[in-house]
């Protein structure tokens, strides 16, 4: 089993002063606000980055860990907000068709820069399942709240800048959200499959989809 | 390896922080949350600065504001539809149960639900979910002080029998504000394999990105 | 890398029910309006709409010619493509701190290509007053339309592989709506010299200017 890559701070003669005061000026950190974040005092602080005092066994423990991580404020993030960040293949469309928000897990499997999907629609991406899919919803009301959800185990058939394709199997679960708008926007959600899985999934599924309607 | 918590005040919800949070993420002044509380802007003020402790009707209304920010189902149904995902979707409580697993986190680790849910995760994993864990512990995750944290790491599941299933794992962990004013672990994620993992590490550019509660 | 399907269906069969109902859908087109397009009968589209029989070949030239016009030619480019273009130092952010657009200019400060700083958290690449801005920025409502624009005056400290980089800047930040409807910040701005830089700073009086919605 592979070991975890070593940082700076695993090596066995850490300058406590250098990393304290390198990781206070990379994170805009005040003494006092490091002070507040590990419950000790600004005085505590200073003493160990002028080196007249060096953190404890247990501190050190702590501070590794703070200090393994970049660390940013934000407000709470909104549902569209953590679809985009989401590691998984999740997506946002409308009912035109256009793919509204794609997650990092989207980009990450396509291999395409955001602006190349975000804002276009299915067909310029996709062919086959993808595309039939969008028509079956709209079919079965999905962007009318006649469904509740719907699982699909489909063929991705993605166009290449060259005129070929690439394909591969995804299993996904698929829900209505209104948006701000009041418009319903189609939320989904899933994962890559590989061969066998996606026969077994087909088998289980009965089928490409399987959707719930609203009662 | 193991963290044991003794101090239980790092599980309890940070009013303060939580309020805050939600108010600046709704754009909305201080009187204005107060009207839609039904209470003083006074009194937000004095939740804010740590003053004064919100009563439980308004701890289960902030819980439900936050709860309907990100979701518009109901708590129950929104865990029965987590369980379908086919992606991995996990969510941990703050004593470190595991209480749901959903259907791609299932085939990650090529197991079924009953050998995952109702576990501890110190008995099911071993290497960077339970360090994952003693971290977010530290940096107040549990008391609602985190937005997200995004990482990447080493999953080493351990069954019943003793079989380990390791895996790379892209994860992105957010707090989920379920009822009684718990706050739990909610990851979710997908697999990666080793280039993809470089990849994504060299990315973040540090083995987390902690997104702090503004 | 290609992936591999064995798929026994001839690839090049065209599924020409899917194509025409997909071009009707998205064009909003009832089949009488596509019908008088095509210069046949609305029962014909009907058919071929269920596969009861296929289109004659000159309809499938025209189709084909249609349906590349619709979808395979370049969209506008959006207002984010074009900061792409940019010669000066121009980026897009969005709440989570992510960079979404690089112009030329900024790609050359940060001292990579576009494609590696899309996506990443601007915090890795940023440290000291600059980065301290941006958090505050946030902090006041960029993100929430709670501010019509920032300026700022100040150094930015970038990481760069061969250490750190410091300059003088003078930047104005602003939220604009994407397509997908998310406020994001665009930072605009320019290296100053140092004289120049006291002279703005006396003009201006403060650091951070922040002027706030009504």
């Amino acid at each position: 089993m592979a070991t975890k890559e070593e940082t700076i701070l695993h090596l066995p003669q850490t300058h406590w002063p250098s990393v304290l005061r390198h990781h206070r000026f990379t994170h805009n950190l005040k003494q006092a606000a490091l002070a507040h974040d590990l419950g000790v005092t600004q005085a505590m602080i200073s003493r160990w980055e002028s080196g007249r005092a060096t953190p404890s066994d247990a501190m050190q423990a702590r501070l590794k860990r703070l200090f393994d991580a970049a660390t940013i404020g934000v407000p709470m993030p909104n549902w569209r907000e953590i679809t985009a960040l989401q590691p998984s293949m999740a997506t946002i469309i409308s009912r035109a068709g256009v793919l509204e928000t794609v997650s990092q897990g989207v980009l990450r499997e396509f291999r395409m820069a955001r602006s190349h999907i975000e804002g276009h629609h299915l067909n310029e991406i996709f062919s086959g399942d993808a595309l039939t899919l969008h028509l079956s919803l709209i079919d079965q009301g999905f962007f009318d709240g006649a469904v509740e959800m719907a699982e699909s185990v489909d063929v991705m058939s993605l166009r290449l800048a060259n005129g070929m394709k690439r394909d591969f199997y995804a299993h996904r679960l698929h829900w209505p959200r209104r948006d701000v708008d009041g418009e319903i926007r189609w939320a989904s959600d899933g994962a890559r499959l590989r061969k066998d899985e996606f026969i077994a999934m087909r088998d289980e599924l009965g089928g490409q989809l399987d959707v719930i309607l609203s009662l | 390896m193991s963290k044991v918590v003794s101090n239980p005040e790092v599980l309890t919800i940070h009013w303060p922080t939580v309020i805050r949070h939600v108010r600046l993420s709704r754009g909305l002044k201080q009187a204005s949350l107060a009207q839609d509380l039904g209470v003083t802007q006074t009194m937000v003020s004095r939740w804010e600065a740590g003053n004064a402790r919100p009563s439980a009707r308004i701890r289960t209304q902030i819980f439900d504001m936050i709860w309907t920010l990100t979701s518009s189902l109901a708590r129950r149904t929104w865990m029965e539809r987590a369980r379908r995902n086919p992606s991995s979707v996990a969510v941990i409580n703050s004593t470190g149960l595991v209480e749901l697993a959903s259907r791609g986190l299932l085939r990650s680790l090529k197991t079924v639900r009953g050998q995952i849910e109702g576990r501890n995760l110190r008995q099911a994993f071993r290497g960077d979910i339970p360090k994952l864990f003693g971290s977010l512990v530290d940096r107040g995750f549990f008391q609602g002080k985190i937005a997200t944290v995004e990482s990447v790491e080493r999953v080493v599941f351990t069954d019943f029998d003793g079989h380990d299933t390791p895996f790379w794992q892209h994860s992105l962990h957010r707090p989920l504000f379920v009822a009684n004013q718990r706050i739990c672990w909610l990851i979710s994620g997908a697999s990666v394999s080793r280039p993809v993992l470089q990849d994504v590490r060299q990315r973040l550019g540090s083995a987390m990105v902690v997104r702090k509660a503004i | 890398m290609v992936n591999e399907l064995d798929l026994t269906a001839a690839p090049s069969k065209v599924n020409w029910p899917s194509v025409i109902r997909n071009y009707r859908m998205s064009k909003r087109l009832k089949q009488a309006a596509l019908a008088a397009d095509l210069g046949v009968t609305q029962a014909m589209i009907s058919r071929w709409e269920n596969g009861e029989s296929d289109p004659p070949e000159r309809v499938t030239r025209r189709l084909t010619d249609m349906v590349h016009d619709a979808f395979v030619v370049a969209p506008a480019p959006t207002w984010m493509d074009l900061i792409s273009l940019n010669p000066a130092i121009e980026f897009v952010t969005d709440s989570m701190g992510m960079i979404k657009a690089v112009s030329r200019g900024a790609s050359d400060l940060f001292g990579m290509v576009p494609e590696r700083l899309e996506g990443r958290p601007v915090n890795q690449l940023i440290a000291g007053d600059f980065a301290e801005t941006l958090e505050t920025i946030r902090e006041k409502g960029m993100f929430q339309n709670s501010l019509v624009f920032a300026q700022s005056l100040g150094v930015i400290d970038i990481n760069l592989a061969s250490g750190l980089k410091s300059e003088r800047v003078d930047f104005i930040h602003w939220p604009r709506i994407s397509q997908a409807r998310s406020t994001l910040c665009v930072h605009s701005g320019k290296i100053l010299t140092d004289d120049e830089y006291t002279a703005r700073l006396g003009e201006r009086g403060k650091k951070l200017v922040m002027r706030r919605t009504l």
